[in-house]
């Protein structure tokens, strides 16, 4: 993995990296994450997570919060579905987030920008063979510039 | 065909039955206003009449001017004030109203429904009349009008707008919507004219945290139409208003047509066809789609 | 209270009983044959004669049947008793000399047996009944079996035919019998053993596999499910019961003497409020017919390591003596398997190391030596992995006093040749192939959970992992917490684990459990939803999100008492603070304390800087 972002860094010749906001349960995916954690899993350290108690606890406002504040993808993650420890929260959540990067989508925001999936407690070794390739991805796709930086009112036709 | 003032006299028959019920209604007290559609010098749309005399309801009118949603008034609390209130409806108004009853802004009782049985308004007819699902107000009150003969469902002319946006690239499309939203100048009045925007506080007027940037700047404006337009997903029912009383011509319907396409897509569901029907955000089920998730 | 003497004592009988049952309170046994508590009795076989001294008509009546009466002087086993008894025995023994139960009452009552001049004339067997059925050599006429199938079970299947030396018990023109329900109340009430209904039932009488024995014996519907059943009663399986499936039978109800069986009795669901709940579903083995080089399933000599715990059990289908199961001979060579399915990391088994194996092959190995002297035991392995205090020093024991040779190395194919299995693997120390002629095979099947565990942890909102494994809230620091307040977790269901973990981790968890009910209050989580009443809307859409209830409408009501809206209340002690409700709610007016909106932000905005 170390390997990987060596190499993405030196295609593109600087030292950029991406920045993930991953927004994990506090049940399944946090646990997971710690797992690879406790299992000594490497992982890119290029994902920042923020821990919530559900994935239905993620507004869909914090994906473009996060986008707005300069991430460059957005991973959100909670406990595979019939396993929410609050019995429905992934429920709703795989109803609001998918509808919300299709709207994104829709407006021309690069839907691979955002990210969900379903780690449990004890994928440990999903979690950090995820974040690797959600990491390579984030290099392929390069610095999310349009958002963050288009605070200044522009002429238009 | 745009009619004035100075024929409003010259009634149609439906006219004539509206101004009868309302006048009724009025006079034996059921309620206390009747809001509908009147006539104003000057306007090429017909603008809201509040009757609140058997004699100020001789003043509705119905015909193709008549777009507006006068759902948008029914939770207002100063049009509450004035007593149970009766509202002309199209059938397109109506999903607004049981949309309202789904989410108890309003209770059933709170309203008395004069429907009127329409095939589209404007001419040529506007896009949301062809796709209309609902001619024929049901479950009012009263319902008026010859009936009208309902086309059957055309998916693809529905999302005629949609298909051709999502046929650009995601580039194009950035483009476009860059070019767009750089106009809004945050008026709110697409918030203003929503009958389903009832808000005691919209969230771009919560500041801890501030989730929406106030600031006229693409940055906010994006923000602002992507929460304005996730926050109607699986409400929406498609008026068109938000559309219609944009100052800089954004076509924000195209995002609510997407969305609500999206909803009857996954979901199999149509906003404000019932008023006892479950909104998409409110529930779930185990064999929902799983796409797109690692 | 009738009072009468019997040899000398003086008796006490209430009125309808008889002087069998007069004996018996004062402990003096008279045999029976043709008698059971439950059947009127008849006195037909005569074997339980009492002579009758004083207070009654003086001679021999059948104990069974004479009622008790005030001031009767019984003797039971007097001179004449005894000549008429051994008389009967000898007579029947003389009919049947195959009775078992004769047999050994003809010892007791010195009845030598009888030499005849000429062998009983064989009766034709009913028609339609297979060669050999109705044991005609044992049936000594008593009746039982008839009685009871008339007067207690109803159908009435049987009766007796034929006279003199012809007489018997049959069907009807000793046909099959469509009446006969198969219940085996025949068979239960017999005194030699003579009847099979089997042997003239119309409908197949399915045999019960035991479960507990593993399907190597059977069972009847009414069962003790294994032998440390606690509590420790017989269970009526109600899918095989002949009551529950025909209507008819229901003889335990009136034969249990305690009158505890009830078939009336219906299931029922108890609800129990508890404060806490802990899990222990413990586990089962992998199937290991999944690896057809083995053959399990296909030569009934590869047996699983359970099945061969049952085989040597002294309270198992062999009463411990071990045996192959195909002929019933002790096997003289065995071929222990481990890590069938464990320390897989692809194919049909599992990645993980299933634990006990290790120590239990050791043990069999062990206990098949106890069983078997002169038998050869081998066992394959992988690694031998006995870590545990002892553990070690145990396997070294059975390794080096030759109790069982260990090889390192995998079975490649079980092939059956010459009533022997030929095992054929590799020995990696000596780097060559061995082929071994044996007579049973082992499978140390690897330790999978226990099924529907999966489907209980749903229910119970507590995790697992890809095996169906249950997880503790923190593999170091938590180890018998689920992440659900109140749930612990307890042995395999949790990971494969031995006794001594098991017992370990099971008091961890009582005592975790007990810390928690002892309390009066509970102590919560701070994290749950306030509702901010100034912006609420009324709408109650968190209300449908809620999956807990805990939200729900409140009145807001002006200084006059007037309803002024409708707004959402949250029960602070249902809710769990998810935050369902706060994406939901689209003016903002619901925050769970300790994940507020603000907060979240505050965090973005710090990992984004």
């Amino acid at each position: 993995m170390t390997e990987k972002k060596t190499t993405a860094a030196q295609r593109d010749g600087t030292d950029w990296q991406p920045r993930i906001v991953a927004f994990l349960c506090n049940w399944c995916s946090y646990a997971g994450a710690d797992l690879a954690g406790m299992s000594r899993n490497d992982y890119p350290a290029a994902i920042k997570i923020v821990r919530l108690p559900c994935s239905g606890r993620v507004d869909p406002m914090f994906v473009l919060k996060s986008f707005e504040r300069g991430a460059d993808m957005v991973l959100v993650s909670g406990c595979h579905p019939g396993d929410c420890h609050y019995s429905s929260g992934n429920y709703h959540a795989r109803r609001k987030l998918p509808a919300f990067r299709e709207l994104l989508g829709f407006m021309g925001i690069d839907p691979r920008r955002f990210k969900i999936s379903w780690v449990s407690a004890a994928e440990g070794n999903k979690w950090s063979s995820l974040v690797a390739d959600i990491t390579e991805e984030a290099y392929a796709l390069g610095p999310f510039q349009e958002f963050p930086k288009c605070t200044a009112p522009e002429k238009t036709g | 065909m745009h009619r004035t003032g100075e024929n409003r006299m010259n009634a149609t028959p439906v006219e004539e039955s509206l101004r009868e019920a309302a006048a009724g209604a009025i006079a034996d007290g059921t309620v206390g206003v009747v809001i509908g559609y009147g006539h104003e010098a000057g306007s090429d749309v017909a603008t809201p009449l509040f009757a609140r005399t058997p004699e100020q309801a001789r003043g509705l009118v119905f015909d193709a001017t008549c777009v507006g949603n006068l759902a948008i008034y029914l939770p207002k609390p100063e049009v509450r004030a004035l007593g149970r209130t009766g509202l002309v409806v199209k059938g397109c108004d109506l999903r607004a109203v049981n949309v309202l009853l789904r989410e108890h802004v309003i209770e059933r009782e709170d309203v008395f429904l004069i429907g009127v049985r329409c095939a589209g308004v404007c001419e040529p007819p506007l896009h949301k009349c062809t796709v209309c699902p609902v001619h024929d107000p049901s479950g009012c009150d009263v319902t008026l009008g010859d009936s009208v003969e309902q086309p059957t469902a055309d998916a693809s002319r529905a999302n005629a707008l949609v298909a051709e946006m999502e046929a650009k690239s995601i580039e194009e499309r950035w483009e476009f919507w860059k070019r767009q939203m750089t106009k809004c100048v945050r008026c709110y009045a697409c918030r203003q004219v929503c009958p389903l925007c009832y808000c005691k506080r919209c969230i771009v007027e919560k500041t801890t945290p501030q989730w929406v940037e106030t600031s006229p700047h693409l940055r906010g404006n994006l923000a602002w139409n992507v929460v304005r337009a996730f926050h109607l997903t699986g409400r929406c029912v498609g008026c068109g208003e938000c559309e219609r009383v944009c100052p800089v011509d954004i076509p924000l319907g195209l995002l609510n047509q997407k969305m609500a396409g999206l909803m009857e897509q996954w979901f199999d569901f149509q906003s404000g066809l019932a008023p006892d029907e479950q909104a998409p955000f409110t529930t779930w089920d185990p064999n929902d789609p799983e796409e797109g998730i690692l | 209270m009738i009072k009468l003497h019997i040899d000398g004592q003086e008796a006490e009988a209430e009125e309808g009983q008889t002087i069998l049952d007069a004996a018996k309170g004062l402990g003096i046994e008279i045999p029976t044959l043709c008698h059971h508590r439950a059947i009127p009795p008849v006195g037909a076989c005569r074997v339980c004669v009492v002579e009758i001294r004083d207070g009654g008509r003086p001679g021999l009546v059948p104990a069974c049947a004479y009622p008790a009466q005030e001031g009767l002087v019984v003797e039971t086993a007097s001179e004449a008793v005894r000549e008429s008894r051994s008389m009967t025995i000898q007579l029947l023994l003389a009919r049947c000399p195959e009775a078992e139960v004769l047999r050994k009452l003809a010892e007791q009552w010195d009845a030598p047996p009888l030499t005849l001049d000429a062998p009983l004339d064989h009766v034709e067997p009913p028609k339609g009944v297979p060669e050999g059925a109705g044991d005609r050599d044992k049936c000594i006429l008593c009746g039982l079996c008839v009685r009871v199938c008339q007067d207690i079970i109803g159908p009435a299947a049987t009766a007796f035919a034929g006279r003199g030396i012809e007489r018997k018990v049959t069907t009807p023109y000793k046909l099959l019998s469509d009446v006969c329900i198969g219940c085996g109340a025949c068979a239960l009430v017999c005194p030699t053993g003579a009847i099979d209904p089997a042997e003239f039932c119309s409908h197949s009488i399915e045999k019960i596999p035991n479960e507990f024995n593993l399907g190597f014996d059977t069972r009847t519907p009414i069962h003790l499910p294994f032998p440390q059943a606690v509590p420790n009663k017989p269970i009526l399986d109600r899918e095989n019961c002949i009551h529950f499936r025909t209507g008819g039978c229901g003889a335990c109800e009136t034969i249990c003497p305690a009158g505890a069986i009830d078939l009336e009795m219906e299931d029922e669901i108890v609800e129990e409020e508890v404060g806490a709940i802990i899990v222990a579903t413990g586990y089962e083995l992998l199937d290991p017919s999944v690896y057809e080089e083995y053959g399990y399933g296909r030569y009934p000599d590869v047996v699983t390591s359970l099945e061969f715990e049952r085989l040597v059990s002294a309270s198992g289908p062999t009463n411990g003596e071990l045996t192959r199961p195909s002929n019933g001979e002790p096997p003289k060579s065995i071929v222990f398997l481990q890590c069938i399915g464990s320390r897989e990391e692809t194919g049909p088994g599992k990645p993980y190391c299933s634990k006990i194996c290790c120590m239990y092959t050791a043990k069999h190995a062990i206990l098949y030596k106890h069983k078997v002297h002169d038998g050869q035991a081998f066992v394959f392995f992988m690694d031998v992995r006995a870590g545990g205090k002892n553990y070690e020093e145990f396997v070294r024991r059975v390794s080096k006093e030759k109790v069982a040779t260990y090889l390192r190395g995998r079975v490649s194919k079980i092939f059956p040749h010459d009533g022997k299995l030929v095992v054929q693997g590799a020995d990696t120390l000596s780097g060559g192939q061995v082929e071994i002629a044996a007579d049973m095979v082992v499978l140390a099947a690897a330790v999978v959970p226990s099924k529907g565990a999966t489907e209980l942890a749903q229910k119970l909102r507590i995790s697992y992992d890809q095996h169906g494994f249950l997880s503790e809230a923190h593999p170091k620091l938590r180890p018998v917490e689920t992440n659900t307040a109140g749930i612990f977790l307890a042995g395999a269901c949790h990971s494969a684990k031995d006794i001594p973990d098991s017992v370990a981790q099971a008091s961890a968890a009582a005592s975790k459990a007990l810390g928690l009910v002892v309390h009066d209050r509970l102590t919560r989580e701070p994290t749950i939803g306030i509702v901010n009443e100034l912006t609420c809307n009324g709408c109650f859409e968190c209300e449908n999100v809620c999956a807990y209830g805990a939200i729900s409408p409140k009145d807001i009501k002006d200084r006059s008492g007037a309803t002024v809206a409708v707004l959402a209340n949250i029960n602070e002690g249902l809710c769990q603070g998810c935050g369902a409700c706060m994406v939901t709610c689209r003016s903002k007016s619901i925050e769970v304390q300790g994940y507020t909106d603000n907060q979240l932000f505050s965090e973005i905005n710090a990992i984004t800087r």
